[in-house]
């Protein structure tokens, strides 16, 4: 599993850390995860994201665009959703749940409203991905799936969720607010958690103030209600936090070299 | 904080981030600009695109707030100065695109100086018009006029003849246009004389003595936008310098 599955959850009391003390802790904690954005230029916001070897993820973003009859909404803004693998012989069906979770998460965090009658086409595509890995790997009996095929799902869509939140960000598309996605490995279940952080003070590495909320949440294997409801608000809730702070550091950083010619008068 | 529009020192904000106190008080009354939207829930003010908050005193009692952001992307507002390119006529206006794959603008036949029924300019398939958004609502069809609103002359908006023309990014344009003592400009203007076009849709039309100097010009004021201002004086020097001026 990459970097971003951690075991063995330490993570200190977030509110009780000095404010410069999150940044170096957000970057030490997502070591193997790297991102980029504008990596296409003729597309209107693109994304690009690493975890570790294990996974590879272009996201496009064009729009909002003029609609196809078809597709076309009156008051709010349509989405076109498309993930694909870098094997033509992957599960499709895999890449359609995908494709259905993720609308479900992105319909809820983009203010819709602000663009009628036009598209949104976001398209995700896998340079190398988990599931597809496991196909050519020697050990794996031929035609039955692979034992960790449920679990590359979830760090697929994982990944999808937050190529997504920055790809929307580069295309400056009107958000609601903040979200990320994060997976938690316990010793016999996977668990992929959402959340919307809202009124957050990532302005002066403060954590005080905000609203957070589980927008999604799949797991997979064997686990009880009260291991559940730790990891989301407890691990989950934390790592998740730092992970925002991870995005929005980063992000700022981007937006200051697009404004590197403003005059400092 | 920011009272200037191009303070590099403003706050930066994303989505969902939480404004600072000072912004939302109660004694002056604020105006919402773009990428500022209010949370129905909370009923508080939200950022909802990524960029530099801007906030300007108008008067003592009104006060504009709004998200400087980069985007490529060109939404259509009202009384934006924009660059279009006319595709072909319907009824009795011009479609004209302001960006690609959005949809056309209209401009009327008779919104353009002294033209009437009798007496009208024709534009042709592919020119270049120098347009003011004059009707930009989301739910029908943007027009556009070639006439200043108050005197109801051309006043340097119609055909963008001859030149070149090029895209760049919106936050650039809109740089360039409002900050007119921006030294990008000004140290082209010791170079060399030139007529230029900033559209707030992120073209810019540029016109210079002979082709040579247009398209250096145009290629320093593209690579401007990726540099520091310490460094505009070099690298006006070296993209003259590549083509013998």
């Amino acid at each position: 599993m990459p970097t971003l599955d951690l075991e063995d959850l330490s993570i200190p009391d977030i509110h009780n850390l000095p404010p410069d003390a999150l940044p170096a802790l957000s970057s030490s904690l997502f070591d193997g995860l790297k991102f980029d954005t504008s990596i296409i230029s003729h597309c209107d916001g693109s994304s690009s994201l690493t975890i570790s070897d294990n996974l590879k993820l272009i996201c496009s973003i064009n729009g909002p665009i003029e609609s196809s009859l078809k597709l076309e909404l009156p008051d709010k803004l349509a989405l076109d959703i498309s993930v694909n693998s870098s094997l033509s012989t992957t599960n499709n069906s895999n890449n359609q749940l995908i494709e259905n979770n993720l609308r479900k998460l992105l319909i809820r965090k983009i203010n819709l409203s602000m663009y009628p009658k036009q598209l949104l086409v976001i398209n995700f595509q896998f340079l190398v991905s988990p599931s597809e890995n496991s196909l050519f790997q020697k050990n794996s009996p031929p035609n039955t799936p692979s034992s960790s095929s449920s679990s590359s799902y979830l760090l697929e869509l994982m990944a999808c969720i937050n190529a997504a939140y920055l790809a929307l960000l580069d295309a400056n598309i009107s958000l609601t607010s903040s979200f990320n996605s994060v997976i938690i490995n316990n010793n016999s279940s996977n668990h992929l958690i959402c959340y919307d952080h809202n009124h957050l003070h990532t302005i002066n590495n403060s954590t005080t103030d905000h609203d957070i909320i589980i927008l999604y949440s799949e797991s997979l294997g064997r686990f009880s209600q009260s291991t559940l409801f730790n990891i989301l608000f407890n691990f989950g809730y934390k790592k998740s936090l730092l992970l925002n702070f991870h995005f929005a550091s980063l992000y700022k950083s981007i937006i200051k070299q697009k404004f590197i010619y403003t005059d400092n008068k | 904080m920011s009272d200037t529009l191009f303070d590099l020192n403003a706050q930066i904000v994303i989505p969902g981030d939480l404004l600072p106190d000072h912004i939302q008080d109660n004694d002056s009354e604020l105006v919402l600009g773009p990428g500022i939207s209010t949370d129905t829930s909370s009923n508080t003010l939200i950022p909802v695109n990524p960029g530099y908050l801007r906030v300007q005193q108008k008067s003592k009692k009104k006060k504009i707030i709004f998200v400087d952001s980069p985007s490529k992307n060109y939404t259509p507002n009202l009384n934006d100065l924009v660059i279009g390119v006319v595709l072909g006529t319907i009824g009795e206006s011009y479609k004209v695109s302001l960006s690609n794959f959005k949809p056309y603008c209209l401009l009327s036949f008779y919104s353009i100086e002294n033209a009437s029924r009798k007496n009208r300019l024709n534009f042709k398939v592919g020119d270049l018009v120098y347009a003011r958004v004059s009707k930009a609502n989301v739910h029908i069809d943007v027009e556009l006029e070639c006439l200043n609103e108050v005197t109801n002359k051309s006043d340097g908006f119609g055909l963008l003849d001859n030149g070149y023309v090029f895209d760049t990014s919106l936050n650039y344009a809109r740089h360039l246009f409002f900050n007119s003592d921006n030294s990008i400009l000004t140290n082209l203007s010791n170079r060399c004389r030139f007529d230029i076009a900033i559209g707030i849709n992120g073209k810019i039309w540029i016109k210079t003595d002979d082709l040579i100097t247009t398209l250096a010009a145009s290629i320093y004021i593209q690579k401007a936008q990726t540099v520091p201002e310490e460094q505009l004086n070099s690298l006006l020097f070296k993209t003259f310098k590549n083509y013998d001026l």
